[in-house]
């Protein structure tokens, strides 16, 4: 998932082939490829992927194919002494082209050739499936079936003559169970076979090679009745009949026509080589789904589920979280010592250590854990089939304010992280409340806001529960450190291990995690009714128009496949997120820390940066600090906290605060109320998005004007909202 | 073969089954339906309806798909198993 492969394509053997001339056209001497490219294509929820991890283990990598903005994995296996790059494609009904991913599957098979391109096939669900085979056949000669789920099949009472569908079709079938690893070996020869052209299948009678001019084939695929090809005009004329709301034209007809012959030849074709035996008990999925999808329980259900996701990974990440800081805290002092040994001017350990270190340390001790627990049982939820229940839901409230009920499915993500949601609106076939689940993403916070958000809910709760007295607050916790530290402005990872996890020292960690719990969950109902009320608006101004159809599938329920989830979630999303994370902060800190070091006329740069802001600030219910800490988190949200700590210490106390409560009076001494910390969570929750989103945003659209308006949509959002909070409370005398 | 037991697919109540005979719709969803299977004659089994009452859960060719009230309304079906399957 995600954003920024482009540079992983380099280095890698495809990436030396793709890197050149935008196309697979590394090739040997004789012509032939020297890595044979087999495609994977196939329905969504038919294993695609299972039989692509199955085949790559380990080996798999992102890859941003040219020409188009959309990630595709890859992968390499050798088998026979022969290199195969497999390509999963993303799933799609169809490749009439009418969706963002099935336009990067077509494209795929038509411009890049693949020597092979594999269909996986649903076995229990043939007859559907079949539509996108006859599709495939048209694009490509080189076509091989797998029929996946044969065990699912066998189960419902489904038996499949593989011998005979592989007549009908004229394509070679493979049945296969990729969940246990069966018929994978043959898929394999198979495939092996297709790349040889020795493969006894008469389809392959007439056909010449597929080498791949990279342009369209004549005559391919069997020609008749079946055909359900779609030249490149009818797509445009069908989008311009869309955009201009002309009549139906012939074409459309055409392809109608097309359709029609296509599920008519599936289902002779199914009533030939498939027979059922109706089961008279009602299945597993419709049992779950009765609990589940029901229109009492539904949504209590899917709340329940959410807290407790949240609580499971705000309690858990307590501890690896203190064992990082501790751990970093030492190599601190290590790398302090060395640097003092090689006697290096303090300005560069200052920086380095102080500035780059620390941040990095602070970003990863903070992050890491969260996101280990969080994607791992969040890809497990997403890989047994819930999600989409979610998204059957909430769909009506998207209906409301004219969005896309796939929307929820984005916000999900979003939890994890923003620039992961912003991807994830792809699934919206709809250009239109796309733009809406891209733009309003934001307002779902990520992982990397909850420690902020944790921190300002703990001080708002101690504001309203001791006042904002400072001295009281300081002898009621009686727990500042006496240690100053001179110079030494910025807090230490150790002491701000504190912040992350308890709510208050003297509660026991699982009340702290419940508190916590509360608090983020808080938020998050504020930043979901933000999305409807701003999605409704924007349908209403820059983005109008009718809320289009909202198809989707329910597939039944699968026992995911756990460690190939738990290993996919955390390289290809805590690993991936993490990464950038670190290399955004890195810099960040530097900057910071020179910032924060630069004296000018009595303050630091910080300081009079943060005294600049400070009117601002104030009109929203923050300060000057807490507001640049935002502006300067615009990399990263991660940072905001140690940038703002840094900025208030810097600004006279030199004492470093040893725990929560420390932190706590800090922020107390320099003004802070239970108003400022409210203000403060609301702000995080409402502000503009981190920099990766927004350049996610950018890549994703093409746009500079929309990666503008998802900067500026939700910033005139926040401002407004805080600006009536501070209204609200002065009206009503509570402040 | 438009009688008067066309109804809209959304007047089905969960469990009953209807045959597809026409989509009122245009287009690239009139399409994407189609690709779906939601073809001419096909069968159409409500399964249930969603929490807000407005999103349909059906099952076509052994998947079910959830579509909203909105497009529902505008795929006419003949209650009960009359019509070609396929």
């Amino acid at each position: 998932m995600g954003g920024s492969g482009i540079g992983k394509m380099k280095g890698s053997r495809v990436g030396e082939a793709t890197a050149h001339g935008g196309s697979f056209k590394s090739r040997d001497k004789a012509g032939r490829r020297q890595i044979v490219v087999v495609a994977l294509a196939g329905n969504p929820n038919v294993g695609k992927s299972t039989v692509f991890n199955s085949l790559t283990g380990l080996n798999q990598h992102t890859g941003n194919w040219p020409g188009k903005t959309v990630d595709l994995f890859y992968g390499m296996v050798e088998y026979q002494g022969e290199k195969y790059c497999l390509v999963d494609l993303p799933g799609t009904y169809s490749l009439r082209a009418s969706s963002l991913e099935e336009q990067v599957a077509r494209d795929f098979i038509v411009n890049e050739a693949p020597d092979v391109t594999v269909c996986v096939v649903d076995a229990t669900n043939l007859e559907r499936n079949l539509n996108l085979v006859f599709q495939v056949r048209d694009l490509t000669p080189n076509c091989v079936v797998c029929l996946n789920l044969m065990d699912e099949a066998a189960f419902r009472g489904i038996r499949i003559d593989a011998a005979r569908l592989e007549q009908e079709l004229g394509l070679p079938v493979v049945p296969a169970i990729a969940r246990e690893g069966t018929g994978l070996e043959q898929l394999m020869s198979t495939i092996a076979a297709v790349a040889r052209n020795t493969c006894s299948s008469q389809a392959r009678a007439g056909f010449q090679t597929g080498g791949g001019t990279g342009g369209r084939r004549e005559s391919a695929g069997p020609p008749g009745k079946c055909s359900s090809h779609i030249e490149e005009f009818e797509i445009e004329e069908l989008y311009r009949e869309e955009i201009e709301g002309a009549e139906p034209s012939d074409c459309m007809d055409l392809a109608e026509r097309r359709i029609q012959a296509a599920y008519q030849e599936a289902s002779r074709i199914v009533s030939q080589v498939a027979s059922e035996k109706p089961l008279q008990q009602k299945d597993f999925t419709a049992y779950i789904d009765d609990l589940v999808t029901s229109r009492r329980f539904g949504v209590p259900l899917m709340l329940a589920l959410l807290g407790m996701v949240f609580f499971i990974t705000l309690y858990l990440s307590n501890y690896p979280s203190d064992l990082l800081f501790s751990l970093f805290s030492q190599l601190e002092g290590r790398l302090t010592a060395l640097f003092v040994e090689f006697g290096i001017s303090p300005w560069i350990h200052g920086m380095l250590v102080l500035g780059v270190y620390r941040t990095v340390a602070w970003v990863t001790a903070v992050m890491f854990p969260p996101m280990a627990i969080f994607f791992p049982i969040f890809t497990l939820l997403e890989d047994a089939g819930y999600l989409p229940r979610v998204a059957f839901n909430l769909d009506h409230l998207f209906q409301k304010c004219n969005g896309h009920g796939k929307q929820a499915l984005a916000m999900a993500m979003g939890f994890g992280c923003n620039a992961a949601g912003v991807v994830a609106a792809r699934i919206i076939e709809s250009p239109r409340e796309r733009l809406i689940a891209m733009l309003t993403n934001t307002f779902v916070p990520c992982n990397g806001r909850f420690p902020s958000l944790l921190l300002f809910s703990s001080v708002f709760y101690h504001g309203i529960r001791w006042g904002s007295q400072p001295a009281t607050h300081a002898a009621g916790h009686a727990l500042t450190s006496g240690v100053c530290t001179g110079k030494l402005s910025v807090v230490s990872p150790p002491e701000l291990a504190a912040v992350l996890p308890a709510v208050s020292p003297e509660m026991s960690p699982a009340v702290s995690a419940a508190v916590s719990g509360a608090a983020v969950l808080g938020a998050i109902s504020i930043g979901v009714i933000s999305t409807f009320i701003v999605s409704y608006l924007l349908s209403k101004t820059v983005l109008k128009g009718v809320p289009s159809s909202f198809i989707m599938e329910l597939p039944p329920y699968r026992k995911p496949k756990v460690i190939q989830v738990l290993v996919r979630a955390f390289k290809d999303r805590t690993v991936f997120v993490l990464q950038r994370a670190v290399w955004v902060a890195a810099p960040c800190g530097a900057i910071t820390w020179l910032l924060a070091n630069t004296w000018l006329g009595g303050q630091t740069l910080l300081g009079a940066l943060a005294a600049l802001l400070n009117p601002v600030g104030r009109m929203l219910g923050l300060d000057g600090v807490i507001l640049l800490a935002f502006i300067l988190g615009f990399p990263a949200n991660e940072i905001v906290i140690p940038i703002a700590l840094m900025a208030y210490l810097s600004q006279g106390t030199m004492c470093q605060p040893a725990s929560l409560g420390a932190v706590h009076s800090v922020l107390f001494s320099h003004g802070w109320t239970w108003l400022t910390a409210l203000s403060a969570m609301l702000f995080s929750v409402l502000h503009f998005p981190c920099g990766t989103t927004v350049y996610t945003v950018y890549k994703e659209t093409g746009s500079k004007k929309w990666a503008l308006l998802s900067i500026v949509i939700p910033l005139v959002f926040a401002c407004i909202v805080l600006v009536f909070l501070q209204l609200a409370v002065r009206l009503t005398g509570l402040g | 073969m438009l009688s008067n037991a066309c109804v809209a697919l959304c007047e089905l109540s969960p469990g009953e089954t209807g045959t597809l005979h026409y989509i009122n719709l245009s287009g690239i969803l009139r399409l994407r339906l189609m690709d779906l299977g939601f073809t001419h004659g096909v069968l159409i089994e409500v399964v249930r309806k969603g929490p807000g009452g407005r999103l349909l859960a059906v099952r076509v060719r052994g998947t079910v798909m959830a579509i909203r009230h909105n497009d529902a309304l505008r795929l006419l079906v003949a209650r009960g198993r009359t019509g070609t399957s396929g």
